[in-house]
């Protein structure tokens, strides 16, 4: 297997992942709060504030990446709902067939994508075996997460709504109205920035570092060369239609990278440190 | 700005759109001043309108939306279409069918001091809160109108003595207006419906006497029986009541146990004739198809649309009073 080939796809891999994240964010703010806001304007100002937390290095990134915890204040608003929820949505359990719980799988890998990204950072993780265990619960909290969310938007919305539904976490927040403010989508919209930023610096970030290895280049040099290449992208894709398909493809090829494309690059692996030591 | 938006219908499928635009005026009151415009989409007449409003017009505080009976009788679907667009609009915003024109209703007085637009939001608000009236709003439109074994039903308002007044329950079957409960049964209604902890009801006796009872606190659960083929569905009530009027000179314990006997009976009987309504026509408000779905594995619609009109739909009451006020008789 050609090792650099691996590394030249990863890369690309990463630079549209960071590009699709980006404009999906882009185009909330356009649908729910300012319509006429220009695409390469809100994107620009993005990249430009990526391109200086990336060049401070990966202390600074994982900083930021704090940051996304931020989000987490926003579950308490659910109890606004609580009038509405109708968990008799959830019954009968189980009675999808695998092949349909499989479909939804791959559907749902997009908002799972970004784990990949730790097979670049190992490196810089001080003391990755203690660490370990810290990574599990992150990725528990993550998926309880999810899941109360999934279980929130059953339960609130009747299927057929949820079908015409086209954000329905960010619906919900329509429902929530404080004292002091009157459209709280606004705030939840916003806050999505706190979950995108950290992805599209780590992302990027993990490109730089990619080519660095491959290429023996310095990374602040290529760093503003993934960001040109975010930002046209971010520029070609002008549409719900067109950001979907973007969504559905990198879900697609996320999928198969995670679960395919690294576990057989393990079991090989495994199978070279054999033949290297033997017995 | 306005709160309050309403819908006619007009000549060769037209739809009428009316606003009631708040007018700040400076001595800190409000008053309104109502704009209409004909056109086949909700969104040209809108468009039209703005020729004659000098201020921007935006429906971020929409939050009373009323339709006439004649639209519902069409159906809502095409006129709910591009508020159900608009990230703008909240989905906490009421929808009211009105009982006449809405013009009329919009243009007539019927609000002394607040806005037009607040008065209608509070009046609908106060009757989900202390009142008789299920909640309703855009979002649970949306959800029984989706949903597969559930029907829509919204407020009906009406213009009265140019006061306006809440006058029953409009049902519907999928968008389309089907048929409508005063507000009687609309009491009974909210009982099955969802649990409630306020609401009184008038209880007749013999001779001419009358209790007044007040809920404290009802439960409903909906109950699976029969087979698949021929599922039957019990639905249980439970009432905590506090006598708050008795037009006897003292009360009993034998009264206490008559009126709530009477009660039950009173409940069990509007119930029934609800039920029998909502067969025959083949609606379904309280959503029972939902729950039968959510007991059934691989429930299927139009089996459940046969099955429907013909199925045994058993209705328990049970009263208890636990309070008849601070005098002892």
């Amino acid at each position: 297997m050609d090792r650099g080939a691996a590394y030249r796809f990863f890369i690309i891999y990463l630079v549209m992942f960071a590009g699709i994240i980006l404009r999906s964010f882009i185009e909330t703010i356009q649908v729910w709060i300012f319509p006429q806001l220009q695409t390469w304007l809100l994107g620009f100002v993005l990249l430009v504030l990526a391109y200086y937390i990336v060049l401070g290095g990966f202390r600074v990134i994982v900083g930021i990446c704090l940051l996304s915890c931020v989000h987490y204040i926003l579950l308490p608003t659910y109890g606004f709902l609580t009038n509405y929820l109708h968990f008799s949505n959830l019954t009968p359990i189980l009675e999808h067939s695998i092949t349909d719980l499989f479909k939804a799988s791959k559907q749902m890998s997009f908002s799972f994508l970004g784990v990949e990204i730790l097979l670049i950072c190992y490196p810089f993780i001080k003391k990755p075996k203690q660490s370990q265990k810290w990574v599990h619960a992150a990725s528990f909290t993550l998926t309880l997460f999810y899941l109360s969310l999934v279980i929130f938007s059953l339960a609130f919305y009747s299927r057929g709504q949820l079908l015409n539904e086209e954000w329905p976490t960010l619906t919900l927040f329509k429902f929530i109205r404080l004292p002091f403010i009157e459209r709280f989508e606004f705030v939840g919209v916003s806050f999505n920035l706190f979950r995108v930023l950290p992805i599209l610096c780590l992302a990027i970030w993990a490109a730089s570092r990619a080519t660095k290895i491959l290429f023996a280049v310095r990374q602040s040099k290529v760093v503003p060369l993934f960001l040109l290449m975010v930002f046209i992208m971010i520029c070609l894709l002008p549409n719900r239609q067109s950001i979907d398909a973007g969504i559905s493809f990198m879900s697609t090829i996320g999928c198969y990278l995670v679960y395919a494309y690294i576990p057989f690059l393990f079991v090989l692996h495994l199978f070279r440190k054999k033949e290297r030591n033997p017995i | 700005m306005p709160i309050v938006i309403g819908y006619d219908k007009a000549e060769q499928n037209q739809i009428e759109m009316t606003v009631a635009a708040p007018i700040f005026k400076e001595d800190q009151t409000v008053s309104n001043k109502t704009y209409s415009s004909v056109s086949h989409t909700v969104r040209n007449a809108r468009e039209k309108m703005r020729a004659e409003i000098r201020k921007p017009f935006s429906i971020g505080k929409l939050s009373v939306a009323l339709y006439s009976k004649d639209l519902a009788k069409d159906g809502l679907v095409k006129i709910l279409n591009p508020i159900k667009r608009d990230a703008r609009v909240s989905n906490r915003c009421y929808l009211a069918i009105v009982d006449g024109k809405v013009k009329d209703l919009l243009e007539s007085d019927f609000s002394l001091e607040e806005e037009k637009g607040v008065f209608l939001k509070e009046l609908i608000d106060g009757k989900i809160k202390v009142g008789h009236l299920p909640r309703t709003n855009l979002h649970q439109f949306g959800y029984a109108l989706h949903s597969e074994g559930m029907d829509p039903y919204l407020p009906i308002l009406k213009l009265h003595n140019k006061n306006v007044r809440i006058a029953g329950l409009a049902l519907f079957k999928d968008d389309k207006y089907a048929s409508e409960i005063n507000l009687d049964q609309m009491r009974v209604f909210r009982l099955l419906l969802e649990n409630v902890n306020h609401g009184t009801y008038e209880v007749k006796l013999d001779h001419d006497s009358y209790a007044v009872v007040e809920n404290q606190g009802s439960k409903v659960r909906y109950r699976m029986g029969g087979s698949s083929e021929k599922p039957e569905v019990t639905i249980d009530l439970k009432i905590n009541g506090a006598i708050t009027e008795f037009s006897e000179w003292r009360l009993t314990e034998q009264d206490k146990r008559k009126i709530e006997m009477r009660l039950e009976e009173q409940i069990i009987d509007t119930g029934k004739s609800l039920m029998h309504t909502f067969q025959t026509l083949q609606i379904d408000p309280l959503g029972i198809g939902d729950f039968v779905r959510s007991k059934t594995r691989n429930w299927n619609n139009a089996k459940w649309e046969r099955q429907y009109p013909g199925m045994q739909i058993h209705i328990r009451a049970s009263v208890n009073i636990v309070e008849s006020g601070i005098t002892k008789y």
